[in-house]
C-alpha cells in the first residue's frame, strides 16, 4: 500500500496547502503568509489514525494505508511547515 | 480542542469568518481520501473513512509547529485555527454517524445517535461559555497532576457510562475533551495541550476495557517527561 499512501499523501499535502492559502484570505494576510497557513495544516496525526481503527475490521487495506500515510504526512508535514514558507 | 489561546468571543467571531475555509476543507481533502477508497475497490463505508483520514489535520502536530516556529501570534494563525476547530466540530458529526453506520445501525440509531451527539456537543459549548469560570474553579488546581488526574477521572467516568448505555465511549470520551478543555485550557493551556493528544489518541480504546490500564501507563511517562522538559 506504500505507493498508494505516498500519492495520496502527495495529493492531500496540496489540497491542504490549497485550504490554508484560502482560509487566511479573510485576515488579510500577505501570499507568503497565506501559504504558511497552509503548510502549516499539511499534517495529518492521531485522528487520522482514529478514523483508521473504526474501520480496521471490515477493511483489511484501510489499517496499512492510513499507517503508511500518517506517517508520511506527520513527518513531511513539519518540514514543508519550516522549509517552504 | 484547539484555539484556546483567544478567548470566547474572538474565537466565535474567528470561527464565523473561517466558515468558508471549513468548507472548502472539507470538500478538498474529504473527497481525495473517498474517491481514493472507491478507486481502490473499497466498501462505501471503507471510503467514507479514508475520507476522514485524509480530511483531519493533526492539531497536535499543528500546535507544535507553530509553538515551535514561533507563529502563534501570526495573524494567519488565526485562520489555521479556526480550520481546525471547525474540523473537530466536523468530527462531532461524523464520529456518531461512522459509529452506527459501521455496526450496521438502522436510521433510526443513526437520528438517535446524531441527536445524542449534537445536543451534548451543544449544551457543552453553552456550559463551557457560560459557566467556564465556575467549571475551572471545580476542576483546577495549581497542581498540573491533579489537573490531569480530574480529567483523566471524568473521561473514564462518562466513557463508562457511555458504555453502559450503548453509545459509543469513544465518543463521548471525545465529547468530554471538548468540555474540558475550554474552561480548563484557560489556566493549564500548556499542560493541557500536551495531553489531550494522548487522552484523544486512547479515548478510541475505550470500548475494550483492558485499554484503560494502558492509557494510563501511556498517559503517566508522557506526562513526567514534560514535567522534566518544559516548553
Amino acid at each position: 500500500m506504500l505507493p498508494e499512501a505516498i500519492a495520496l499523501g502527495a495529493i492531500t499535502a496540496v489540497t491542504k496547502i490549497l485550504t490554508g492559502y484560502f482560509a487566511a484570505a479573510y485576515v488579510a494576510a500577505d501570499r507568503r503568509a497565506r501559504f504558511r497557513a497552509g503548510t502549516a495544516l499539511v499534517a495529518r496525526g492521531e485522528f487520522s489514525i482514529v478514523i483508521a481503527g473504526i474501520g480496521v475490521g471490515f477493511e483489511p487495506q484501510l489499517g496499512p494505508l492510513s499507517t503508511a500515510y500518517v506517517l508520511f504526512l506527520a513527518i513531511l508535514g513539519p518540514i514543508l511547515a519550516r522549509f517552504l514558507s | 480542542m484547539l484555539g484556546l489561546e483567544y478567548t470566547g468571543d474572538e474565537l466565535k467571531s474567528n470561527l464565523r469568518r473561517g466558515l468558508l475555509g471549513g468548507g472548502v476543507d472539507l470538500i478538498l481533502n474529504f473527497l481525495p481520501g473517498f474517491v481514493a477508497g472507491l478507486v481502490l475497490g473499497w466498501t462505501l463505508m471503507g471510503a467514507v473513512l479514508l475520507g476522514g483520514v485524509t480530511y483531519i489535520s493533526s492539531s497536535g502536530i499543528v500546535a507544535r509547529v507553530l509553538a515551535e516556529l514561533g507563529r502563534l501570534t501570526s495573524p494567519e494563525t488565526r485562520a489555521v485555527l479556526s480550520v481546525l476547530v471547525l474540523e473537530d466540530m466536523a468530527m462531532a458529526v461524523y464520529l456518531p454517524l461512522v459509529g452506527v453506520l459501521v455496526v450496521g445501525g438502522g436510521l433510526a440509531r443513526i437520528v438517535i445517535s446524531e441527536s445524542v451527539a449534537l445536543v451534548v456537543v451543544a449544551v457543552v459549548l453553552f456550559v463551557a461559555k457560560r459557566y467556564g469560570k465556575n467549571l475551572s474553579r471545580l476542576a483546577a488546581h495549581e497542581s498540573d497532576e491533579i489537573v490531569l488526574l480530574t480529567v483523566l477521572g471524568t473521561v473514564l467516568l462518562v466513557s463508562g457510562f457511555a458504555q453502559h448505555f450503548q453509545v459509543s465511549a469513544a465518543i463521548a470520551a471525545f465529547l468530554v475533551g471538548i468540555a474540558i478543555s475550554g474552561p480548563l485550557a484557560e489556566n493549564h493551556s500548556a499542560s493541557f495541550r500536551h495531553f489531550e493528544t494522548s487522552t484523544r489518541l486512547h479515548s478510541f480504546s475505550f470500548s475494550d476495557y483492558k485499554s484503560i490500564r494502558l492509557l494510563c501507563l501511556e498517559c503517566f511517562p508522557k506526562r513526567l517527561l514534560w514535567v522534566r522538559s518544559p516548553l
